[in-house]
């Protein structure tokens, strides 16, 4: 039995003064779907340009199926799209995925490479002349034409509309069903990584802030902020309303950490009273980041 | 690399401003200046030789290269090796349409009449001196960014041509003289001029045969070293 499909073990990378790994680990089986999550800037595109032996670690070591990423790569065992990766001048989508199914050795057909990816209609239009959307999908195309064991998906629907992200995370799945393809996608959408994801790995300032299934994750993670003004705020009882699991005060400004914010709400007005001010937010994934950096939400 | 080039040669030949430039700027000249004379064609082949290596292999490395295209390419299985070569390839390959039209217009218009085997050297001798600027273009398009890169092969291609004497007439003043024998376009035109006069090549000098292989190890050189160095290709 072949060890596992991604292997990251203490990795670090600088580029310059940035730190952008920091003996990072972890481990991605065959046939998982793990999603790397984090904001900008947490190591993301840098894990997964490692993971494909686009960059050097400066320490530790990656594995990806059995042997070194430039190895899987030159095999034609890993499909990726990347985030930097671009189409070019002057092609049609038909030319693209032609060219890719060549390289690849010709696992596939040209036709059923456009059909996955739902670029059939699109197979004559110049790669240029496409909307990001579409542009996402010729790379989605160009990832998948050798029928990869290991595929790498960088921001995949970072310019997709709603209906586009759905058509284009039924194709993955398609794969995943019908290959038993390993997924190791990037994202900053913790929606995402909940609903495609078999497990999420949490990147926070280069190091892997939490490793957990994506209910747990969410949980830590998700939720909303209440913040509002209250004379004598008493943190014991405001911990007590329910849905709050965290309850910061400063100066009578209050701020509340919690699973339901409805009910929280709720309780604020009838069983504290005296409440002005306030405002309800997404717990953006940047703060739930640092709380998790911090270590305070674990 | 096969599915490279077919796919490089594709979008080459979709490209109406490169064969205009490549295939009816040297037929055109041919037939306005140079009808009958086969040094005037030989030229002209030299011209859409050296251009069409030039800019297949370099011209649009540049914006490959600013898209995020190569970076794309570099995770397939082919190898940097192979893209480098299907370059050279396809530099090489893209010589032909201008080299075979300034030859069909020397037929048919200029009444040119060699016999086949002066042809077929003529047309080996352009081949494969076509290679020094293939590996100057490819390291032109791998240095340069976006629009110079563009200007810089048509620059480098013109000064070659200009420099070398494949455009313009009679021997440069003092010192420059010398210079056109230094550069690869000079003895690639000396070479051609010997393949259709049916004189052995050895009369162009082995000193240019020497040029060539100069301008082709350097130019080789610089190109593997941008490789190199280069972390976007």
């Amino acid at each position: 039995m072949e060890r596992a499909a991604v292997e990251f073990h203490e990795v670090s990378k600088r580029y310059g003064q940035v730190r952008a790994l920091d003996a990072a680990g972890f481990t991605v089986a065959r046939g998982e779907t793990v999603s790397l999550l984090g904001h900008n800037g947490a190591g993301k595109s840098t894990a997964v340009a490692l993971m494909l032996g686009l960059v050097r670690p400066d320490g530790g070591r990656v594995g990806v199926l059995g042997g070194s990423p430039a190895r899987a790569v030159a095999r034609g065992r890993v499909g990726a799209m990347l985030q930097s990766g671009g189409l070019p001048d002057g092609a049609s989508v038909r030319d693209i995925v032609r060219l890719a199914c060549g390289l690849y050795g010709g696992r596939r057909r040209i036709g059923e490479v456009l059909e996955l990816a739902g670029l059939t209609e699109l197979a004559g239009r110049r790669a240029t002349a496409l909307s990001g959307g579409q542009a996402q999908r010729v790379r989605f195309a160009i990832a998948v034409a050798g029928r990869p064991e290991l595929l790498f998906l960088d921001e995949p629907t970072v310019a997709m509309d709603v209906e586009a992200r759905r058509e284009f995370w039924d194709a993955v799945r398609a794969c995943r069903e019908t290959e038993g393809t390993t997924v190791v996608f990037a994202t900053h959408y913790l929606e995402e990584a909940d609903q495609f994801a078999d497990r999420v790995v949490v990147l926070g300032h280069g190091r892997v802030v939490a490793d957990a299934a994506p209910a747990t994750v969410k949980a830590r993670v998700g939720g909303r902020i209440v913040r509002c003004v209250l004379a004598e705020p008493d943190p014991q009882r405001l911990l007590a309303l329910p849905g709050v699991t965290e309850v910061t005060v400063r100066a009578g400004q209050v701020e509340l950490r919690t699973d339901d914010a409805d009910r929280t709400v709720g309780a604020l007005y009838s069983a504290i009273g005296g409440v002005r001010d306030l405002e309800v937010t997404g717990a953006g994934l940047d703060e739930a980041l640092i709380l998790l950096s911090s270590g305070k939400a674990a | 690399m096969l599915p490279l080039v077919r796919f490089e040669l594709v979008r080459a030949l979709r490209n109406v401003k490169y064969l205009v430039f490549l295939v009816a700027v040297p037929v055109g000249f041919y037939l306005m200046w140079g009808r009958g004379s086969d040094a005037a064609l030989v030229a002209m082949a030299v011209y859409a030789a050296t251009g069409g290596a030039l800019m297949a292999a370099g011209g649009g490395v540049a914006d490959d290269r600013a898209q995020g295209w190569l970076r794309q390419l570099r995770v397939t299985p082919l190898s940097g090796a192979r893209w480098l070569a299907g370059r050279v390839v396809l530099g090489v390959v893209m010589t032909l349409p201008g080299i075979l039209a300034v030859c069909l217009a020397a037929v048919l218009v200029g009444h040119a009449d060699l016999p086949p085997a002066r042809w077929a050297a003529l047309a080996g001798v352009l081949l494969a001196g076509s290679l020094p600027f293939c590996l100057l273009g490819l390291f032109l398009g791998l240095t340069l960014r976006g629009k110079t890169a563009q200007l810089g092969i048509v620059v480098v291609f013109f000064a070659l041509a200009a420099l070398g004497g494949v455009i313009g007439q009679g021997d440069l003043p003092g010192a420059w003289q010398r210079v056109r024998e230094l550069t690869p376009s000079h003895s690639l035109l000396l070479y051609g001029d010997a393949a259709a006069s049916g004189r052995d090549g050895r009369s162009a000098g082995l000193g240019q045969a020497g040029v060539l292989a100069a301008w082709t190890a350097l130019a080789g050189a610089a190109v593997l070293a941008r490789r190199r160095w280069s972390s976007d290709g």
